[in-house]
């Protein structure tokens, strides 16, 4: 070994996330998986050749493709203006335009689904609105429950990854090639489609492998507004077959071939990734608001808007509504705090406060440990991938992103089953959730940390160690401060998507763990839109309020 | 502090460098050579940043070949500084230094006042201009009292005017301080400008090593020769005849009889190697009527540029180019035909 810095082997360091993620992640998923092998304890491919054989799976299979592909194309083109506008200008409100780009993402799914019935809906606020200023009557709009309301859900919450990862890459992308594309005499839309647009390919073929991932494994947008069988995909057949029918063969067979699927893409997109290093930091220079030309501000006002109206819109509705009561059925509604006085002392004399204040308490809990552990974890893993030697370094990356590729319902399933195992003793529902959000949160916190962590110039390293600061000092004094961008968001993304989990929340919290989104869920399913809302209303608060405090630590200064 | 190198080589990949020196204390050492040629590799040996594969790295009594960087007692200037760009720059300069608080605060303004940066200690490295950020890293390897300062190609990030005024700070910093410090750049003139002592160095092995003015005026080889200022070298064919009172050898200009024995500096190539007759530019003559002891030559005059204080000339001759720096006397134009002359104890062989 010639090189006493960094480039040490990092197998055995590699070692203990490798352990982790064995027994988080690839035993309960293939114990799962396995069990569509399996029948009468024999191998067998019975289940599989009875899922091909059916015209009904294989429409299933078809319609999950079709709608991932299609929502991914429509997402992208949604995404590409503000990934320019981002990269490109300075406009006032820019940092809280790009906090709103994440709170699609932040959000459980289920609150989704709620705002989105609300505001899209036959009686909802688009169609009230329009209804009003065209004179007619509603709906004028009618997308709820069609494959339209899951393009537009999909779109909802898959346009803001795009724009962001377009952001990033346009970001890095040397403008001077622009200006030597005009000097040599090039149209805009020549540079465009010549210069910039081959450069930024790799880009959008990151972001649209994962948002493919994504749309492939939706859950409850599919369940809930797709509106029927008709509709399904085959993440929502697992859960039907394995929840409802009870056919754990068939159930764990399907869930095999959607894993299969889903895994192979997560490769093609991590492999696809890792080609994409960021070498250089360097930042373009943006050009100011005021600086546009009048089409371009128009352009981007009516994008924002756009924008606005589209995230806003559903997540406003479900605010707006929870302050809202009818006195009668008839009667207009007006201001009142009236389901926030039933959370805390509900009618019926039940005691509310407790299971509020319990849901609230356990999704604090949990998102909180789900953080702490995340940015170890991740912290330490990018720093053994970016400092080390390791003999498969492309496979053991894949490896440690691999549960990206795999849905929550399959994960959570197969938690269950390894536990009903009794394997592992008798463990806590509370420690299966906190494992089961930490798997999934993994992926996003490595992915903001690993190019962070080699972003870091070797030089900076070098030159600290020739100051006599040892490993330690150095990833304290130099590496962490250095990924704290990544460190921050991470820790955002960790946090905010524990809040919102449901699925394998919901499959693991048999024991009666409440949390905020399941509490939510119980709402919607009595009835109690309002009560929905009102609980909602502080979901968001409490993920608003994370962003804000950790948008502050950001501006401190040491 | 006194370094030896002795008898180290390393291969990285397709690269083999070998390296034996003696460097004395207190003294501005250059490691100079085109790109690829092993000097920055040496550099990081001596820092500890690679492990030689064999020899040994002397710091004074202390064999500090294996041994962790962090306790060599160096300091290091990077080519593009390695500033911290989330410190700023007093907290830089603090990092390495042993003292603690107000003592650590005296000394680092002690050191910026010496870099003239007196009142920069808050702002942060992206807040510098490239020769400002050089100072600061230069102040910050000398922080902590380094026994030896490396600088890898310090000002190659840095403008040509900017560079002139820095390396001097540079050298006056070391004087000042008597520090043993190792440069490594690929410039020559800068080499030669600001070194006590050039160690030239060509596809990883040391090609000579001495005083600026004596790699000048006495290259030992023909990559020496060729590779500080600009040389005029025409290749010796066959044997060389030592004559009574000289010798004389075949060239493509015609044969040579030198009456006085010429200089041979080269040693490595002795034995079998290309042999070359030397002369610096400015030791060339235009006359129509050369005595009859110089070397000398007429050819058509093929590029010319006017230097304030001097002129450079390239005539075409049988071996390839003549290259001429005179005084600007007299106006030629391109395709005049020029006759040179050089005296003999001007010249070399190499």
């Amino acid at each position: 070994m010639k090189s006493s810095t960094g480039l040490k082997r990092g197998e055995l360091r590699l070692l203990p996330v490798v352990i982790f993620l064995f027994l988080t992640f690839y035993l309960p998923v293939a114990i799962l998986l396995m069990r569509g092998l399996r029948a009468d304890g024999n191998w067998t491919f019975q289940w599989l050749r009875e899922l091909f054989g059916s015209g009904y799976y294989r429409r299933v299979f078809l319609f999950t493709f079709y709608q991932a592909l299609l929502s991914t194309i429509l997402s992208l083109i949604a995404g590409l203006p503000g990934g320019w506008l981002f990269s490109h200008v300075d406009f006032p409100g820019k940092r809280v335009a790009k906090a709103l780009t994440t709170i699609p993402f932040i959000l459980p799914s289920i609150l989704v689904v709620l705002g989105f019935i609300l505001f899209w809906g036959r009686q909802g606020v688009v169609n009230r609105v329009l209804a009003g200023l065209m004179n007619k009557e509603a709906p004028i709009v009618d997308v709820l429950y069609s494959f339209k309301a899951i393009l537009l859900a999909h779109v909802f919450y898959n346009f803001p990854i795009a724009l962001r990862l377009i952001a990033a890459w346009w970001e890095g992308f040397p403008e001077n090639q622009v200006e030597a594309a005009r000097t040599l005499g090039a149209s805009r839309l020549k540079i465009f489609l010549t210069v910039t647009l081959p450069q930024l390919l790799p880009g959008l073929l990151s972001a649209a492998s994962l948002i493919f991932l994504y749309c492939f494994m939706s859950f409850a947008v599919i369940l809930v507004l797709g509106g029927g069988p008709r509709f399904s995909t085959m993440e929502v057949e697992v859960y039907r077959l394995i929840k409802y029918s009870l056919d754990f063969g068939r159930g764990a067979a399907l869930a095999l071939t959607e894993t299969v699927a889903t895994l192979f893409l997560t490769f093609f997109y991590i492999r696809k990734e890792q080609k994409n290093v960021y070498t250089n930091s360097v930042f373009r220079k943006k050009t100011a608001w005021r600086d546009l030309e009048p089409s371009q501000k128009a352009g981007a006002l009516l994008y924002i808007g756009l924008v606005l109206l589209v995230i806003l819109g559903p997540i406003l509705t479900v605010m707006v509504q929870s302050f809202l009561t009818r006195p009668s059925r008839t009667a207009t509604a007006i201001w009142s705090l009236r389901w926030y006085r039933e959370m805390l002392s509900p009618p019926g004399g039940v005691s509310g406060t407790a299971i509020l204040a319990e849901a609230v308490r356990n999704s604090l809990g949990i998102a909180t440990t789900t953080l702490i552990l995340t940015l170890i974890i991740g912290a330490y893993t990018s720093w053994v991938l970016s400092r080390h030697k390791l003999k498969y370094p492309g496979l053991s990356e894949s490896l440690i992103m691999m549960p990206m590729g795999v849905s929550s319902v399959v994960l959570g399933i197969g938690y269950l089953w390894l536990m009903r195992n009794g394997t592992f003793g008798n463990i806590h529902p509370v420690f299966s959730i906190i494992c089961a959000h930490t798997v999934i949160a993994l992926p996003f916190v490595l992915r903001s940390l690993t190019p962070a962590m080699r972003r870091i110039r070797l030089d900076l390293l070098d030159a600290a160690k020739l100051m006599g600061a040892g490993g330690f000092k150095r990833f304290i004094s130099i590496e962490l401060p250095l990924i704290r961008p990544g460190l921050i968001s991470g820790g955002a993304f960790a946090f905010a998507i524990s809040l919102g989990e449901i699925n394998a929340t919901l499959i693991l919290s048999d024991a009666g763990i409440t949390t905020i989104p399941i509490a939510i869920l119980r709402l919607i399913g009595t009835y109690k839109f309002f009560s929905a809302c009102a609980l909602g209303t502080i979901l968001i608060l409490i993920c608003l309020l994370a962003f804000t405090l950790i948008d502050a630590f950001d501006g401190w200064e040491n | 502090m006194h370094l030896k190198i002795h008898n180290v080589s390393i291969t990285l990949d397709d690269f083999h460098l070998e390296a034996d020196l003696d460097l004395p204390s207190g003294e501005l050492i250059t490691l100079l050579g085109p790109s690829g040629c092993g000097k920055t590799t040496l550099l990081r040996i001596i820092a500890g940043l690679y492990y030689p594969d064999e020899g040994t790295v002397y710091l004074g009594e202390r064999d500090i070949t294996r041994l962790d960087s962090r306790f060599r007692k160096i300091g290091m200037v990077f080519q593009d500084f390695a500033l911290f760009p989330h410190m700023t720059v007093l907290k830089n300069i603090c990092y390495g230094m042993s003292e603690k608080g107000d003592e650590a605060k005296k000394k680092a303004f002690e050191l910026l006042e010496m870099v003239h940066l007196s009142g920069f200690e808050k702002r942060k490295p992206d807040e510098l201009s490239g020769g400002e950020q050089q100072r600061v890293a230069l102040a910050r390897a000398l922080a902590s009292s380094p026994e030896l300062l490396l600088l890898d190609e310090p000002l190659s990030a840095l403008d040509a005017k900017l560079r002139r005024t820095l390396r001097r700070q540079i050298r006056e910093i070391q004087q000042k301080t008597k520090i043993t410090a190792i440069y490594v750049t690929h410039d020559q003139e800068e080499a030669m400008a600001i070194s006590d002592r050039i160690v030239l160095m060509d596809r990883g092995s040391i090609s000579q090593t001495g005083k600026p003015e004596t790699l000048y005026s006495r290259p030992e080889n023909s990559f020496a020769g060729g590779f500080i200022g600009t040389a005029n070298m025409i290749r010796i064919k066959g044997q060389i005849f030592s004559r009574e009172m000289g010798c004389s050898f075949e060239t493509k200009i015609g044969t040579i009889t030198l009456p006085a024995p010429i200089p041979c500096t080269n040693k490595k190539n002795s034995k079998g190697g290309k042999r070359y007759l030397y002369f610096r530019p400015e030791d060339c003559m235009i006359s129509s009527h050369p005595d009859k002891r110089s070397i000398s030559g007429t050819g058509e005059l093929l590029y010319k540029e006017f230097g304030g204080d001097f002129q450079y000339l390239e005539v075409k001759s049988e071996d390839g180019i003549i290259r001429l720096k005179c005084k600007p006397e007299g106006e030629f134009h391109t395709g005049d035909m020029i006759s040179w002359s050089v005296q003999p104890e001007n010249c070399l062989i190499i």
